[in-house]
């Protein structure tokens, strides 16, 4: 696996500079119940396509920043911060 | 030393010598020779042995292709004689031969009777009786592998640096293909980065009489903007990012173009004996003489499949080596024939080398007219030489696009 990211900040870098995040969900509203938090830890939709994740720029400007990144051929179509 | 005359283009500089030692005993080289060629202009004629029926080895290919001159080099075992830059104090050592390569105990299993050790044995025939096994396994432990490593590591003193490269291309071999392929896109404004295992750009341009244009081509693909990497092999393609090897310097080089000139890999021929120190590929020939200036021999035969061998007559013939005749696979007349005839060459149509004699180097080649030529069966020519050329026909260094998922195809 190799492949380039652009840092809404730094531009284009290997993908190694950066950490990944995770696919982004939801965050729970305000006092959520204990089955919304098990769901907002451990759920993963697992998408096999496109999907928007965190990634974080671990060698470089450290920005934590939202991609839309297809996950079968790992083209990423659109970086932006949050 | 069997050095020629300078020759034009070579790759030493004759007026720097280097000193370094081989088992022990001095070897004088220029600066630009390789451990290889140093040791064959010294009068090396075995650079190691098989691994197996410790059959001895001689240069064959000075390109890196074969592993016929592995050594080890200040303790580091695994390194190409016929690669390796000769430098100042190196310590280089032979591996796989006890107690020396010109004596080799293991050697036995080469000349014993065949009913004890037939054509592809295995140690695994030495398994019975069970309980002699510990004994058994002590030897050929010891018989197996190539090179031993130091018993102690030094201080790790090298440390890898990793530079990333992004350009627009990245051309894999500097022959004449791919400084070509670098110019033009150069020319045309492209980011390009040109890489070439070999210690100088220009493939095979360099010691087949070209070299001028080899460096003209090299100044302007630098003039153009091109960045020139040498000593410097691609090691693979993963997913658009090709590491290239350079000293102590990994680039990771991403380009949005490849152009893959990896060139060919020059093949063997087969027959009785052409492992025998004195059988060389035409290519090796060639590059001994024009880049190190090395006589590879006094009497040549040269067995061939094509025009690479009849160049590589005249070449050797250029340079006063006798040339006793061209052992020519191919049936009818070719291109090149009256020239050969011109330098007193003899060239035989559908013959060839059948048999290689000698031991420790060539002595002789057995020479015969192929089934369905004249004289098939009735003719044989034994000539005395001491170098056997061979030139089988070129297959393509397609390693590096197969392990990129390409294919290739003829056009």
């Amino acid at each position: 696996m190799s492949f380039l990211l652009t840092c809404p900040n730094c531009g284009a870098r290997e993908v190694t500079d950066f950490g990944y995040g995770g696919e982004i969900n939801p965050r729970p509203k305000r006092d959520p119940s204990f089955r919304e938090l098990n769901a907002y830890n451990y759920f993963r939709t697992n998408t096999a396509g496109v999907q928007r994740e965190w990634w974080f720029h671990r060698s470089g400007c450290r920005a934590w920043f939202y991609a839309e990144r297809d996950t079968t051929t790992n083209e990423v179509l659109k970086t932006e911060l949050p | 030393m069997s050095r020629l005359a300078p020759q034009p283009g070579e790759r030493i500089d004759r007026s720097k010598t280097i000193r370094f030692t081989f088992d022990g005993k001095p070897v004088t080289a220029f600066e630009g020779d390789t451990i290889g060629s140093a040791l064959y202009a010294a009068g090396q004629r075995t650079f190691s042995r098989s691994f197996k029926y410790h059959r001895r080895r001689g240069l064959m290919c000075v390109a890196g292709q074969c592993p016929n001159c592995i050594c080890s080099v200040d303790g580091a075992p695994g390194a190409r004689m016929c690669t390796e830059p000769a430098r100042e104090g190196l310590v280089v050592e032979h591996v796989n031969a006890t107690p020396s390569l010109e004596h080799d105990v293991m050697e036995i299993t080469d000349r014993a009777g065949t009913k004890f050790t037939p054509p592809g044995f295995y140690y695994k025939t030495f398994i019975r009786p069970r309980k002699f096994w510990p004994l058994y396994e002590k030897i050929l432990r010891n018989a197996a592998g190539l090179g031993k490593l130091r018993e102690e590591q030094p201080e790790r003193e090298w440390r890898t640096e990793y530079r990333r490269r992004h350009a627009d291309v990245l051309v894999v071999g500097a022959g004449l293909a791919g400084l070509s392929a670098a110019i033009a896109a150069a020319e045309l404004g492209a980011d390009v980065v040109l890489t070439d295992e070999g210690p100088e750009p220009g493939g095979r341009l360099l010691y087949e009489g070209g070299h001028e244009q080899a460096r003209s081509l090299t100044a302007r693909a630098r003039e153009a903007g091109v960045e020139v990497l040498c000593s410097a092999p691609a090691l693979g393609y993963f997913d658009g990012l090709v590491p290239i090897w350079q000293g102590d310097t990994l680039h990771q080089v991403r380009a949005r173009r490849h152009v893959l000139a990896t060139g060919a890999i020059e093949q063997p021929l087969v027959f009785a004996g052409n492992d025998i120190p004195g059988v060389m590929l035409s290519g090796a020939v060639l590059r001994l003489a024009s880049l190190y200036g090395v006589r590879p021999g006094d009497r040549a035969v040269i067995a061939t499949t094509g025009e690479r061998g009849v160049e590589a007559a005249l070449a050797l013939g250029a340079i006063g080596v006798e040339v006793l005749a061209v052992a020519d696979l191919r049936r009818g007349p070719a291109g090149n024939d009256d020239r050969l005839r011109e330098h007193g060459i003899e060239i035989l149509h559908g013959w060839t080398v059948v048999q290689a004699r000698g031991r420790a180097a060539v002595t002789g080649a057995v020479l015969e007219p192929l089934p369905g030529c004249p004289g098939h069966g009735s003719m044989r020519l034994e000539l005395d030489c001491d170098l056997v050329v061979m030139s089988g026909g070129q297959a393509p260094a397609t390693a590096l696009v197969s392990q990129a998922g390409g294919s290739t195809g003829y056009d």
